[in-house]
């Protein structure tokens, strides 16, 4: 018994210890946490933009001649854009990237037919055709049979005769298909091979040296600080390079050697090649430069070398977000992903790889990250040279740290914002997909509502005063009706124009419409999904945050920041851009009113017109005259917003004018 | 020429002030030591002069040259740190030399230096030997090794000798002070310890709270402190303080009053005064003889009797106040638990009750 009051004596000790360590708690908790939303939602994300551009564009088929039948049925039964092209050579037309899919009808083994399409596993669209193409035969196989190919399915019987079948045929070359292989994991080993070089050498010179004592040394000798600083980078740079070319020169002999044959049609040795390898050194020599730099800035912020380890290990698998981005299947260089630095060179070396690189994607992917680099090599430079980088201040001990956190509104803010995203993600929505009606009330009192209140305290302000809890006048109350009233459909103006660019997947308006419609009164909905929200979230975005970052910053970054963050708390791409325009109105109005009221009512309000009127009115209807209707509303709403503080300043002014006149007349000292 | 000035320098950390308004001066060839109580100030200070920790306000010259924006390696001095600071992948011959491969020195210039370094310091045989295989006390000397090669106008010294053991400690410090007497170079030695300050110091500074107490040779600081803090600070055990009034003429601590006339008028301002604080070094107690009824005694009770050899720390308490007396060995101790402790007015301190300033005039 004894034993296990001791092992438990020392396991709260040591677990006192480690929630004391904000960095072990990043690494262990915050981070495992974060990873997978961050990489499954950044995908889902990428996939989403990438489904929603090609659903516009819609898909190109190649047929080897005009058919009739097949271009109707497709254009009939497909809800994208479709156009037709005619050729003989189908492969060759999808590898030069003229048609998305070919489809052939194989009519030889009559009455059974064979469907044979033809894509390229090396293009995303075409992969998205195939998958269309597919599922549009596999859905409406009985009517096309019926329709087109003139079949009384009751003559046939299922079990021995398939009167339709779906064949593929990739129509990508031998080195598009051993590279693709190749590139699947090739390009992420390079990267990781770069990030692991580069800590384990940054975190030694940097926090390894710091705990060694011999920073003090070195910076005492005669050698000037920014030499120091450079020296160390070149040699975590180099160390790295000596990593990967360590791995290029294993790979090529692996190769040579004939370890292994990817194809059976293509040596692997033909796809490593020098001048392949010379490439990848060559783009890997900026990203070298960035990870280095970026590295020793962060070691910089360890004591030491274990608490370097585990200030780097989250960056570890950032960089992983954007490699493993670039080597999902089918995604290529383009105009978004080559401005990202690593995924526009983990695709480089993957096209480079499959024989398909070309020369944009190179110069541009190696400018951008050659900018970059020199970028972050500046900011890591004079980052270091700053006082208490590089040696040990004053500022290290705990105590004090805790003391800065709460002293740091900026701190408490992203902080409490990121524990209530993480309890929002993985507590509350689980929970409101279980029971909606718990999980809202919840989510809104138990954690919005809680949050707000406790980052009021955690920092020892005052309640009113940061809640800006006063009251704001008649003109305040009238104001906030007449603006949000306006401002609704001013916004769902815009939002219908962005709809246009990023469509709403059906699936998503269902989803979101059985969200907004629990089984409750119209009474109960409200409460619900106005009142409630219109308080709890106010108390939190526009109360706390809001109350805390201005302490710090001016209005701008206030409005922009807290409205983000309220903005992203929707979790959904495509409320996105209405929450975050309603999130800085609402901030707005506290700064022209001087109270949180104005921003509550307006939050109610506009929740319950969504939720009553809106269904009414049909969102397919919204039109410019929206825009006008709204337009002169806001106007007046904001203006009562700001009438009585500006009225209340015009009076101040009036005092100060007058002070000065009489010290003036008067000719006294002050 | 290398003397070190300091010219009304603050330093913050954020909203801290470490150093509060230090103005000073390290004449050429002295040996300073600057003492005081853990997070007073001194690192900061002597790290000010480094480089390592800009100025907020004020100006560090070094030999005439304001040196505030110039870098480290421009400043012409070398440090020392508690933690020795050697490069754990090179010899010793190799850490001593690295600063001079920096300033491109010649090799055999090199060699030269090394090899005088480590005669004066004694470990020519540690040469080729990597700092793992060496004790503590020749780590600190390969890092003052490694200071004296680059022979800079001013060598500083960051707490050296923390590290070591109380024997160690006590054969370095006559070791570094006996190197100040060779090389004859200005020198700035930070250490909380004061007995290290009173020992190797051609002067000392005492900092508490960023602020200079007192500046002045060890015998003038420990004769002539200038408030309670220096008195308590320098000196060990402590000075014992005694509360004490004015009253007709006569100083009342205790039982016992001191007419101020004839014992205290010259020497101290007593004019205004009307709580003080008797300030007595332990050994300036003594044990009265019975028969000596002039000097002016305490009734103290012995509490403990501590014997350390060299001599004896009697622990007695007066009214609620702790007093410590240091005898003698062979001195005459009473058996009884209340005792008589004399002391000689001359020799005594006082300060204001309020300012706990000095009084002497």
């Amino acid at each position: 018994m004894q034993r296990w009051i001791e092992i438990k004596t020392v396991f709260v000790k040591e677990m006192t210890e480690i929630m004391r360590n904000t960095r072990i708690l990043i690494a262990a908790f915050a981070f495992p946490l974060l990873i997978f939303p961050i990489v499954f939602g950044g995908m889902s994300w990428l996939q989403d933009l990438d489904r929603g551009q090609m659903e516009q564009t819609g898909i190109r088929v190649m047929l080897p001649s005009y058919n009739q039948d097949i271009e109707d049925f497709i254009t009939e039964n497909l809800d994208i854009p479709v156009q037709f092209f005619h050729t003989e050579e189908i492969s060759k037309s999808i590898i030069n990237d003229e048609a998305d899919i070919g489809i052939v009808m194989d009519m030889q083994k009559a009455p059974e037919r064979n469907l044979w399409l033809y894509y390229t596993a090396s293009r995303n669209t075409s992969m998205h055709a195939r998958q269309k193409i597919q599922q549009l035969f596999s859905e409406n196989r009985f009517e096309w049979i019926n329709k087109f190919l003139k079949y009384d399915i009751s003559e046939f019987d299922d079990s021995r005769f398939v009167p339709l079948t779906i064949d593929f045929s990739d129509v990508a070359s031998d080195r598009e298909r051993s590279g693709h292989r190749v590139a699947k994991i090739l390009p992420f080993v390079l990267i990781m091979i770069l990030v692991s070089g580069c800590s384990f050498a940054a975190v030694d010179l940097i926090a390894g040296e710091k705990e060694r004592g011999c920073f003090e040394t070195l910076l005492v000798s005669p050698v000037q600080r920014t030499n120091v600083i450079i020296g160390k980078m070149s040699i975590v740079v180099f160390s790295a390079l000596i990593g990967l070319i360590s791995n290029m020169v294993s790979l090529f002999i692996t190769a040579k050697l004939g370890f292994f044959d990817l194809t059976g049609e293509q040596t692997f040795e033909f796809i490593i090649g020098i001048e392949t390898i010379a490439v990848i050194f060559l783009c890997s020599l900026p990203m070298t430069v960035l990870f280095a730099s970026l590295l020793m800035f962060i070691s910089a912020g360890a004591k030491s070398y274990q608490s370097g380890q585990t200030l780097l290990m989250p960056f570890t698998f950032l960089a992983m977000i954007p490699a493993v981005t670039a080597i999902l299947p089918g995604m290529r260089s383009d105009s978004i992903l080559v401005l990202i630095p690593v995924a526009n060179i983990v695709l480089v070396m993957r096209e480079l790889l499959e024989g398909t690189l070309k020369i944009w994607p190179l110069l541009v992917g190696n400018l951008i990250n050659v900018l970059a680099a020199s970028g972050v090599v500046i900011l890591t430079v004079r980052g270091l040279n700053r006082e208490g980088s590089l040696v040990p201040g004053s500022s290290t001990d705990s105590d004090r740290m805790l003391k800065d956190f709460r002293n740091d509104p900026v701190k408490v803010v992203f902080i409490g914002f990121i524990v209530v995203w993480l309890g929002m993600f993985y507590v509350m929505a689980p929970l409101q997909a279980d029971n909606l009606i718990l999980g809202l009330l919840l989510t809104l009192w138990g954690l919005i509502f809680c949050a707000g209140l406790i980052m009021v305290k955690i920092q020892n302000l005052s309640f009113r005063k940061t809640l800006s809890l006063n009251n704001p006048g008649w003109s305040g109350w009238l104001g906030a009706v007449i603006f949000q009233t306006g401002f609704l459909p001013v916004i769902l103006f815009f939002n219908h124009l962005l709809t246009n660019l990023l469509p709403l997947p059906d699936q998503w308006l269902e989803h979101f419409s059985d969200a907004l419609m629990p089984d409750v009164s119209t009474f109960g909905l409200l409460m619900l999904m106005a009142v409630s929200p219109g308080i709890t979230e106010e108390i939190l975005f526009r109360g706390a945050i809001l109350g805390s970052l201005r302490k710090k910053w001016s209005m701008t970054p206030v409005i922009l920041v807290s409205g983000i963050m309220f903005g992203l708390l929707h979790f959904s791409v495509y409320r996105l851009f209405g929450a975050t325009m309603i999130g800085f109105a609402l901030a707005w109005m506290v700064y022209a009113s001087g109270s949180i009221y104005p921003a509550i009512v307006a939050h109610i309000l506009n929740n319950a017109l969504a939720l009553v009127v809106i269904p009414e009115l049909g969102l397919q209807d919204v039109n410019e005259y929206w825009l006008l209707l709204g337009i002169p509303l806001v106007i007046l709403g904001g203006y009562l917003l700001s009438f009585r503080t500006a009225k209340r300043d015009l009076k101040r002014s009036a005092v100060n004018a007058s002070n000065i006149g009489e010290s003036d007349h008067g000719g006294g000292s002050i | 020429m290398a003397e070190v000035v300091f010219k009304d320098v603050y330093k913050y950390f954020d909203d801290t002030l470490v150093v509060d308004n230090f103005s000073f001066q390290v004449n050429d060839k002295e040996f300073v030591v600057i003492v005081g109580p853990s997070g007073c100030g001194k690192s900061t200070t002597l790290r000010m002069v480094a480089g390592l920790e800009s100025i907020t306000s004020g100006d560090i010259l070094i030999g005439n040259r304001v040196v505030n924006d110039v870098s480290p390696k421009n400043r012409d001095i070398a440090m020392v740190f508690q933690n020795y600071a050697l490069y754990p992948h090179m010899d010793v011959y190799r850490n001593m030399a690295f600063g001079l491969k920096l300033q491109k020195i010649p090799q055999d210039e090199i060699d030269r230096r090394v090899a005088r370094a480590a005669d004066i310091l004694g470990i020519e045989p540690l040469l080729r030997r990597k700092p793992k295989q060496l004790s503590g006390g020749q780590r600190q000397r390969v890092a003052v090794g490694r200071a004296i090669v680059r022979e800079p106008s001013v060598f500083l010294f960051d707490e050296p000798l923390s590290n070591l053991d109380a024997k160690l400690r006590v054969q370095m410090r006559a070791e570094i002070k006996k190197l100040h007497d060779r090389l004859r170079t200005t020198m700035m030695y930070v250490t909380h310890d004061q007995v290290e300050a009173m020992t190797m110091g051609d002067r000392i500074v005492i900092l508490k709270d960023g602020v200079l107490q007192q500046a002045g040779t060890p015998m003038d600081v420990y004769r002539y402190p200038e408030n309670m803090f220096v008195a308590g600070f320098i000196g060990s055990p402590s000075m014992n303080m005694i509360q004490a009034y004015v009253s007709n003429g006569q100083l009342v601590t205790g039982n016992t009053s001191i007419p101020i006339e004839g014992f205290f008028e010259k020497t101290f301002n007593l004019d205004d005064v009307s709580e003080c604080i008797v300030g007595i070094r332990p050994e300036d107690f003594f044990i009265p003889t019975s028969t000596d009824n002039q000097t002016p005694a305490f009734d103290a009770t012995i509490e403990l009797i501590e014997t350390t050899g060299a001599e004896v720390l009697i622990h007695c308490s007066l009214n609620t106040m702790s007093m410590v007396i240091r005898a003698m060995p062979d001195s005459y101790i009473p058996d009884a638990n209340s005792i008589k402790v004399g002391f000689n007015p001359a020799r005594m301190h006082l300060f204001d009750g309020k300012s706990e300033m000095t009084l002497r005039r």
